[in-house]
């Protein structure tokens, strides 16, 4: 089998050989055409020369035509005539070759002849035979040769005047005129040969550049072929991409419509719990508020907490829900960074002061306290949080501590200056049971507690942290735990923020700078904090741990203008430790201030209460410990807060308005008109929306609650129909009622022209202030009651 | 087998070649006809004069102490062109031993042989005597028949040799009759007759 090698190099031998041959026929046939003229003009030249040397013949007085005149016309045109024919006919042709080559030394022979034999006429033989070269044919040479040869051998044997010039020469001289022809021969024929090679080196170099070219061209076929090939593999590659894309983009839609069923579940679910739930709960408060017996209060009790618990369990689910498929939406509002985080303490200072668990907070100096965000998100991590650190903790404290750094803009939020951004960071410090550094990957994951122990021991879905994580992470930041098993633990979770364009002041407390103040409590994470604020209201802090500390300290003589005393300490408690202090020599004016936890009940009748010129909750709130210490030290506090609204009776006498309820669900009727009775109003029922509608054409309502979802017309279709076919002066405030907690619920409510929002379950509190707003948009004023 | 069309393809091809090759052979005798006929009139002499064995009776003066070569020329004879060529080689071969009468047929008045290239070409050798014969008596005289017919006599009028002094008509180089002239001239006085050779020209009557 031949190697694509030996095939190629047979290839070019082969092409080589047609190059060659085209280029002798092309020099064969340019020499044929040359010959044909050169022929023709050594006819016509030969004539010229009869004509010239040897015109006529002359026998006396009379002449005839020369011989040779004839011989130049006749022979001279039969010697040339035919060549010229074939060098036209069948240029490049071996025949026409030689018969050229004959005819031309014939030619020459003649006009020697023809010019009486003259030995210049000789060199014509030369000189054609240099011509006939031009054939680069060697054959053709020896041809040509051959007729001057056999034509000195005749003539020298016949004629020898005619071409040796001498009628007495040697017989054998002709072999010496045709060693002259060969010796120009010799030299000729090797310039043939020579020039030969040379043309076939060209047509070599010719076929091996085209056969390079043919091996080039089909390379570039392959190749092409290769290419279409991968062309069509990508495409089928590409086909199968996309059929996979559209497999991936079905399933996609399926997994988001799926997923747009969960939530649509969910939210139904939620609704669904929540209206018997408003039920249950509803029906809780109004036994609460009922004549119980112990017992009967200790089981409405904990059917109120398990409500609590169940609520608690629902709308994390529910936030899971928004969160996992991508609508959990963050409000944009300003807010009071200090006070968010004195609410999500306040819920827990009960529990904190049950479990004697020291709970505060320590805001940095710099952190920047009016900022824009979602207040009630941030709340609701802190109270997860802090919740959790809570539960875990049986002694020691619970530290909420918020420090800031102005970062550059967050790429979403490019619209807001880059200065006015901060990353908060906020740490929940606990001295709990701490998680062991296995678990801790466990922290934030779904359903997922450090151990199943710690459900049956502590409870909990364990969606609180995955909520806490992911709102952190679309807040901009993020959250992590440090602990120690045995020690605590502390989160920290990290959110960005816009500092609000409220300018931010400081305080200016003259009356509290430099004075001596004296920080008496047991627990360290309090006096900390009572400390690090009053060092930046520039006063000096002096903490002791213990009312004999205390007063040995105020009985060393050492300054002090206001002592804060801890209620609860060990062997003294703070009332006994005000009594000693006032009963020292030189501090009965010392003014003292006491810090209590929220569960004491205390006898006020104790005359030792008389000791204390202001007191307070822990955890210790800004503004609470400020107005206490101004109060101490001689300064009135701000005006005073407006004692709570309390859910009476009054309400209607108050605020007296006509109410329309629109419900369906038969509890949930109950529960609303008994709430309405104890604020004092009687209300007319609808139990759709048609008859809602009904009731409000056929008498004038000042107030209706509305339920969203309802047979016949819901709610929503109801508040159209009032809103098109009521005249403005007629048009009653419409409170929505509904199962859906959701902002966005709130947002749909009030962009179908519903004035006001209540979620279910509803309270007698939240009902109460939502009549007094619809009131207030009324322009009702409060009717003073009678003494 | 061959199909038809092939088997008249190459019954075209080979009476192509076969009347190809008969055609140049054709050519070639014709060719080498044509030469041989070419040199058979050039190796055609003109007709002889029989010249008395002396002197003849002519004003034309005989030499003495030397030979004296009389050459009849017709005036247009392109032959003898040839002639004079060799008699100028003679001439200067033999120097003073020999001088020439040359006798030109000038029988035409309006074509008088004076003007002719042969007269010119004559004009030019040595030791000559150019003579134009309007009456063709001196041509008579010595019996010339042909231009370039040649007599050679000694200085007491003794011919010694006649004919042609070129080997064909027109070719000038070596030749017998040139050197049969210079052989005769060298020949014994006791020589009887004379040598004679062809002479190749134009007939003069």
């Amino acid at each position: 089998m031949s190697s694509p090698d030996a095939l190629f190099a047979a290839r070019i031998q082969a092409r080589t050989k047609v190059l060659n041959e085209e280029l002798l026929k092309k020099f064969w046939s340019q020499t044929d055409r040359a010959f044909a003229v050169l022929l023709t003009v050594q006819w016509l030249a030969g004539i010229g020369i009869a004509l010239w040397l040897t015109p006529l013949t002359w026998v006396g007085r009379t002449s005839e035509t020369h011989v040779h005149v004839w011989a130049a016309i006749v022979l001279g045109g039969f010697i040339a005539l035919p060549a010229v024919f074939l060098a036209i006919a069948r240029p490049g042709r071996t025949s026409t070759r030689h018969v050229v080559a004959v005819a031309q030394m014939l030619a020459s022979a003649l006009l020697i002849h023809l010019t009486g034999g003259r030995i210049e006429t000789h060199f014509h033989i030369f000189g054609s035979l240099a011509f006939i070269a031009f054939y680069r044919d060697w054959r053709v040479l020896l041809s040509s040769s051959a007729v001057v040869a056999l034509d000195h051998f005749l003539r020298g044997v016949y004629w020898p005047q005619s071409v040796f010039g001498s009628e007495v020469v040697s017989h054998w001289r002709w072999i010496e005129h045709t060693g002259w022809v060969v010796f120009e021969d010799i030299f000729l024929i090797y310039t043939c040969l020579r020039s030969r090679a040379l043309i076939w080196e060209g047509s070599l170099g010719r076929a091996e550049v085209e056969v390079a070219a043919d091996r080039i061209e089909l390379a570039v076929v392959e190749r092409t072929r290769e290419l279409a090939e991968a062309n069509a593999r990508l495409e089928a590659n590409i086909e199968v991409r996309r059929r996979t894309e559209e497999e991936l983009k079905a399933a996609k839609e399926a997994a988001d419509a799926a997923s747009q069923a969960k939530s649509e579940f969910l939210a139904n679910m939620s609704h669904e719990i929540r209206t018997p739930m408003n039920g249950v709960m509803g029906m809780t408060s109004l036994l609460l508020d009922s004549a119980q017996t112990e017992q009967q209060r200790g089981f409405t009790d904990t059917i109120r907490q398990s409500c609590d618990a169940l609520m608690v369990v629902i709308n994390d689910i529910l936030d899971l829900s928004k969160i996992e498929s991508g609508k959990m939406e963050l409000e944009e509002q300003p807010f009071d960074l200090r006070g968010c985080v004195e609410d999500a303490l306040d819920l827990f200072s009960q529990k904190a002061a049950e479990k004697k668990i020291d709970l505060g907070y320590l805001l940095a100096e710099s952190l920047p306290l009016h900022v824009v965000g979602d207040a009630s998100r941030l709340r609701q991590v802190l109270v997860n949080l802090v919740g959790n650190a809570l539960k875990f903790t049986e002694q020691g404290s619970v530290l909420v501590e918020v420090s800031s750094r102005a970062i550059g803009g967050a790429d979403q939020r490019t619209s807001a200056p880059i200065e006015s951004w901060h990353e908060l960071t906020i740490d929940v410090r606990d001295t709990g049971i701490g998680i062991p550094a296995d678990r801790l990957d466990r922290l934030f994951k779904h359903f997922s507690q450090v151990d199943s122990s710690m459900t049956r021991r502590y409870g909990g879905t364990g969606l609180g942290l995955v909520i806490s994580k992911r709102i952190a992470e679309i807040m901009g930041g993020g959250i992590r735990v440090e602990s120690t098993p045995g020690q605590g633990s502390t989160f920290s979770f990290s959110i960005r923020v816009r500092v609000a364009d409220r300018p931010q002041v400081q305080p200016d407390l003259p009356l509290l700078r430099g004075r001596h103040l004296l920080i008496v409590d047991d627990g360290e994470v309090n006096r900390r904090i009572l400390r690090v604020q009053a060092e930046r209201w520039g006063m000096q802090p002096h903490e002791v741990v213990s009312g004999a500390e205390a007063l040995a300290y105020l009985e060393s003589g050492a300054s002090a203008d206001v002592a804060i005393l801890d209620m609860q300490m060990p062997e003294m408690d703070g009332l006994d430790l005000g009594a000693r202090i006032h009963a020292l020599s030189g501090r009965r004016e010392l003014p003292l201030i006491l810090l209590s936890s929220a569960t004491g009940h205390h006898d006020r009748a104790d005359p030792r209460w008389l000791n204390f010129v202001a007191r307070f909750n822990k955890p210790a709130k800004f503004v609470s410990l400020r107005d206490a210490l101004l109060t101490a030290l001689g300064q009135q506090a701000a005006t005073p807060k407006a004692p709570p609204q309390a859910v009476t009776t009054k309400l209607a006498v108050e605020f007296p308005l006509r109410v329309l309820l629109a419900e369906d669900n038969m509890v949930n009727q109950k529960v609303a008109v008994r709430f309405l009775e104890l604020l004092g109003y009687r209300c007319d029922v609808a139990s759709d929306g048609r008859e809602a509608l009904d009731s409000l054409l056929r008498q004038p309502y000042d107030v209706v609650l509305m339920d969203v979802q309802m047979p016949e017309m819901n709610g929503y279709e109801v508040t159209a129909e009032i809103r098109r076919q009521f005249s403005p002066d007629r048009q009653p405030q419409i409170i929505a009622l509904t199962a859906h907690a959701s902002a966005q619920d709130r947002e749909d409510c009030l962009q179908r022209g519903m004035d006001d929002y209540l979620t279910k379950p509803v309270s007698a509190s939240l009902l109460a202030q939502k009549l007094r707003d619809a009131a207030a948009r009324l322009g009702r004023t409060a009717v003073k009651p009678a003494a | 087998m061959l199909q038809a069309p092939e088997a008249c393809v190459l019954m075209s091809s080979f009476l192509k070649k076969f009347f190809l090759a008969v055609g140049i052979g054709l050519w070639l005798v014709g060719a080498a006809w044509g030469m041989k006929w070419m040199a058979d009139y050039s190796f055609t002499p003109g007709m002889a004069g029989k010249p008395a064995r002396d002197w003849p009776a002519t004003d034309l003066p005989l030499e003495a102490g030397r030979f004296t070569v009389v050459v009849a020329l017709h005036p247009e004879c392109p032959c003898s062109r040839a002639t004079l060529a060799e008699l100028d080689s003679i001439l200067l071969q033999e120097g003073d031993a020999i001088k020439a009468i040359l006798i030109f047929a000038d029988t035409v008045p309006e074509e008088p042989a004076k003007n002719s290239a042969l007269y010119r070409q004559a004009a030019a050798l040595p030791r000559t005597r150019l003579v134009c014969d309007a009456t063709s008596a001196e041509l008579r005289r010595f019996a010339f028949r042909t231009s370039g017919e040649t007599r050679l006599y000694r200085s007491d009028g003794r011919l010694v040799f006649r004919g042609g002094i070129t080997g064909s008509r027109g070719h000038v180089g070596d030749n017998p009759g040139r050197d049969a002239l210079l052989a005769a001239m060298r020949a014994d006085a006791s020589k009887r007759s004379p040598t004679v050779t062809p002479a190749f020209g134009c007939g003069l009557d």
